[in-house]
């Protein structure tokens, strides 16, 4: 365990001490809030275009009444002319767009020219306001009153759902805090991608710069694969509660900054005050009192120590039967596919029934439970099934660290060879 | 002795790599150990510091079973060495000195004895991969050597050191001898295991194929030949000896070969019966570089 201890030491100090180490932990979080802010700032600023599109609507048959909702980005208007050159219109550059309805048949033909590209939201607002137009046509003629139709547009429906538990009914807001979980369940990816590669170049660093027998001939092969899982896990620790205080301290001012952003964004969105009240009491904080975050936050914990460790020691293990950067390819595959096919699947958790019963075999499954159980953790998942999750990842990382330390042994001591799956299964079939 | 190996066995899938391995290492000795590429040699070496274990057989450490508290004893040296390129010289020979169970004041001790004898003094601060490859050698050897180990394991030592560098090397290896270290010495140059060691065994194809004292092993493969040094005129012919140029020679000076069972009394007496005046005779040592080539060639044959 000593020694253990002291390839851990190294690892750590070694890496932290990096200046790449300091700049990335400062910077990273940084880096993602240009990032989100740039992208909030970008969605804000397109709700609210410099100046509509203008459409040119051609409308021989009169099918539209002459009258046609104008969009927010876009503008609408009639040709007196039944048959203009279309092409001549667009060339003068008066017109955007022109809408050509051709009604001559049963089933009306609707058109649109343009010379550069249509957009897809320009294109499906258009589509909406035609849709809207003509149904409202069709209700007036089948003797409906216009200001009933406008009644019938404006009405909506606010949906609580209430889940009962223990004979008491609380309202249920497991969406927002699935996002808690997938943020979670991403961390967790993110770690061991990061650092589950950083114990792969770390042994693959020992196997070609041929430090690795110095090593082995004063610490067992899987005693090194321990420290240097061990090490690197706390780099990965330390950068990610530096994260944390980081975002905990511009958390403060910057909800200000982003709530005054949301309020006039929604107001210009919604142009409905009580709209916007009855949306944000929606989205308000009364979710996260329920959520039960130390909870939360411990099987996190459990979570990313526990796929880490599975995860790292598979990496420790292509990195110690490689030689280089290069033939580390054919084995990433199998052991990063599991884990990108589980953050996609999670994605698909949110929304849908996450009691279902692959959600459920896949948040048993090692290779997928830590980022697939993360999301299902806020919907309330029953406790024998977490304890087993939690079984099955303590097992499935003490096989994979067996497994793992099988090949470290023979793997590390094997050079100059191409590396194939074949000889893989030769180095854990292999007696040191 | 330091080692005493009995009945070593070791298989890599199907290949014996060592088989029935019997070598005894006598303390304070320098120990060659010889065989081409592939012989074993390494394996060898890598069960002696435990880092494979043997399929059979049994190592013995000055008399006992090999423990990994002996390793702990052990310098290691190995073929392929090389050092964390970025890590500082000092801190990684302090970190391998750590692995080693030698507390840290101890070792910084240690590493500045050392790195005086190597004047390495100023470059304990830098990182690895500023120094040259010579002194990154130097570098390799004092992490062997920093826990004053009992048994010194050098696995090709002279591979990437210049002629100056090599000499330094081989005074060094010598002084360790001299202070009681016994020293095992894997090595292709001949005339350096030639010049260091007591001892050796030849290893090929996981066998012993040569093993005991140099002078034993060159006096079984001597072929009673002899450089003589003389006044007057040589025979052209003869029926006992044949009589060869010695290339570095001087004018009288040559060797003498005899041809079938002929002592060097009998061949002595032709030359003297014809009135040639010897000043000197000398026997012709085989040298390691031909009892290499030839104990190998007669195994694979």
């Amino acid at each position: 365990m000593h020694k253990i201890l002291i390839i851990a030491q190294r690892e750590f100090l070694t890496r932290v001490r990096k200046k790449s180490f300091v700049i990335m932990t400062i910077l990273s979080p940084l880096l993602l809030l240009v990032f989100y802010g740039v992208i909030f700032y970008l969605n804000i600023k397109k709700q609210a275009p410099d100046e509509p599109i203008s459409v040119m609507v051609v409308d021989p048959t009169n099918l539209l009444n002459n009258s046609l909702p104008n969009e927010k980005t876009v503008f609408f208007k009639f040709a007196q002319d039944s048959a203009p050159n279309i092409e001549n219109m667009l060339n003068v550059g008066q017109w955007d767009l022109v809408l050509e309805i051709n009604h001559n048949k049963q089933q009306p033909l609707f058109n649109l020219y343009s010379l550069n590209n249509i957009g897809f939201l320009e294109k499906a607002s258009i589509s909406n306001a035609l849709t809207q137009q003509i149904q409202q046509n069709k209700l007036i003629e089948n003797g409906i009153s216009p200001k009933l139709i406008q009644q019938i547009n404006q009405m909506s429906v606010q949906l609580n759902a209430i889940q009962i538990k223990d004979h008491n009914a609380k309202a249920n807001h497991s969406e927002m805090g699935a996002l808690v979980g997938f943020i979670m369940a991403f961390v967790i990816y993110l770690f061991i991608f990061l650092y589950g590669v950083q114990v792969m170049k770390g042994a693959i660093e020992e196997k070609s710069s041929r430090i690795v027998e110095i090593l082995v001939s004063s610490i067992k092969p899987t005693e090194l694969m321990y420290g240097k899982i061990l090490g690197i896990a706390g780099v990965g620790m330390t950068q990610f509660l530096i994260w944390v205080v980081v975002c905990l301290g511009l958390m403060g001012p910057l909800s200000g900054i982003i709530g005054e952003l949301v309020q006039t964004n929604l107001e210009t969105s919604l142009q409905s005050s009580a709209q916007v009240q009855n949306l944000t009491q929606n989205i308000g904080m009364e979710w996260l009192a329920e959520l039960n975050l130390p909870f939360m936050f411990a099987l996190f914990i459990c979570y990313f120590i526990g796929g880490y460790l599975f995860y790292g020691a598979l990496f420790a293990a292509v990195g110690a039967a490689v030689d280089n950067d290069t033939d580390t390819q054919q084995f990433m595959m199998p052991i990063t596919m599991p884990l990108v096919f589980s953050l996609i699947y999670s994605q698909s958790i949110i929304g849908t029934n996450p009691d279902g019963v692959l959600t459920t075999f896949l948040s048993m499954l090692p290779f997928t439970s830590p980022v697939v159980m993360m999301v299902r953790i806020p919907y309330g998942v029953p406790t024998i099934e977490l304890v087993t999750s939690l079984i099955c990842l303590c097992a499935g990382f003490m096989m994979s660290v067996w497994f793992a330390g099988k090949i470290y042994s023979v793997g590390l001591l094997n050079y100059g060879n191409k590396t194939t799956y074949k000889t893989v299964w030769k180095m854990f079939r292999q007696r040191n | 002795m330091i080692i005493e190996t009995k009945d070593l066995n070791k298989k890599f899938q199907s290949k014996q790599v060592l088989d029935h391995i019997n070598i005894n290492i006598p303390k304070g000795s320098i120990f060659g150990l010889l065989g081409p590429n592939g012989a074993g040699k390494t394996t060898f070496i890598r069960l002696l510091t435990k880092i494979i274990e043997p399929d059979s057989g049994e190592i013995l450490f000055e008399g006992k079973p090999l423990s990994m508290s002996d390793v702990y004893q052990m310098g290691y040296l190995p073929e392929e060495r090389g050092l964390y390129k970025k890590m500082g010289v000092e801190e990684q020979l302090l970190f391998f000195a750590s692995l080693k169970n030698i507390p840290n004041n101890q070792a910084k001790k240690a590493i500045k004895n050392w790195a005086e004898k190597f004047d390495l003094g100023k470059l304990l601060k830098k990182p690895a991969e500023e120094l040259s490859k010579g002194m990154q050698q130097k570098v390799q050897l004092m992490a062997s050597l920093l826990h004053n180990p009992k048994l010194l394991i050098l696995d090709e030592p002279f591979s990437g050191f210049d002629p100056i560098h090599a000499q330094l090397l081989q005074e060094e290896i010598i002084a360790l001898k001299e202070q009681g270290t016994s020293i095992v010495l894997s090595s292709h140059r001949m005339d350096t295991v030639e010049q260091l060691c007591d001892h050796l065994a030849l290893i090929n194809q996981g066998k012993v194929i040569l093993d005991g004292e140099l002078e034993e092993i060159q006096k079984a493969y001597s072929k009673q030949e002899w450089i003589l040094e003389y006044d007057g005129e040589l025979p052209q012919t003869n029926e006992l000896f044949k009589i060869d140029c010695l290339k570095d020679s001087k004018e009288k000076r040559v060797l003498i070969k005899p041809i079938g069972k002929v002592s060097l009394n009998e061949m002595l007496a032709v030359l003297l019966n014809q009135g040639i005046s010897i000043k000197s005779v000398k026997e012709q040592k085989p040298n390691m570089n031909t009892i290499f080539i030839e104990a190998v060639a007669q195994t694979q044959k």
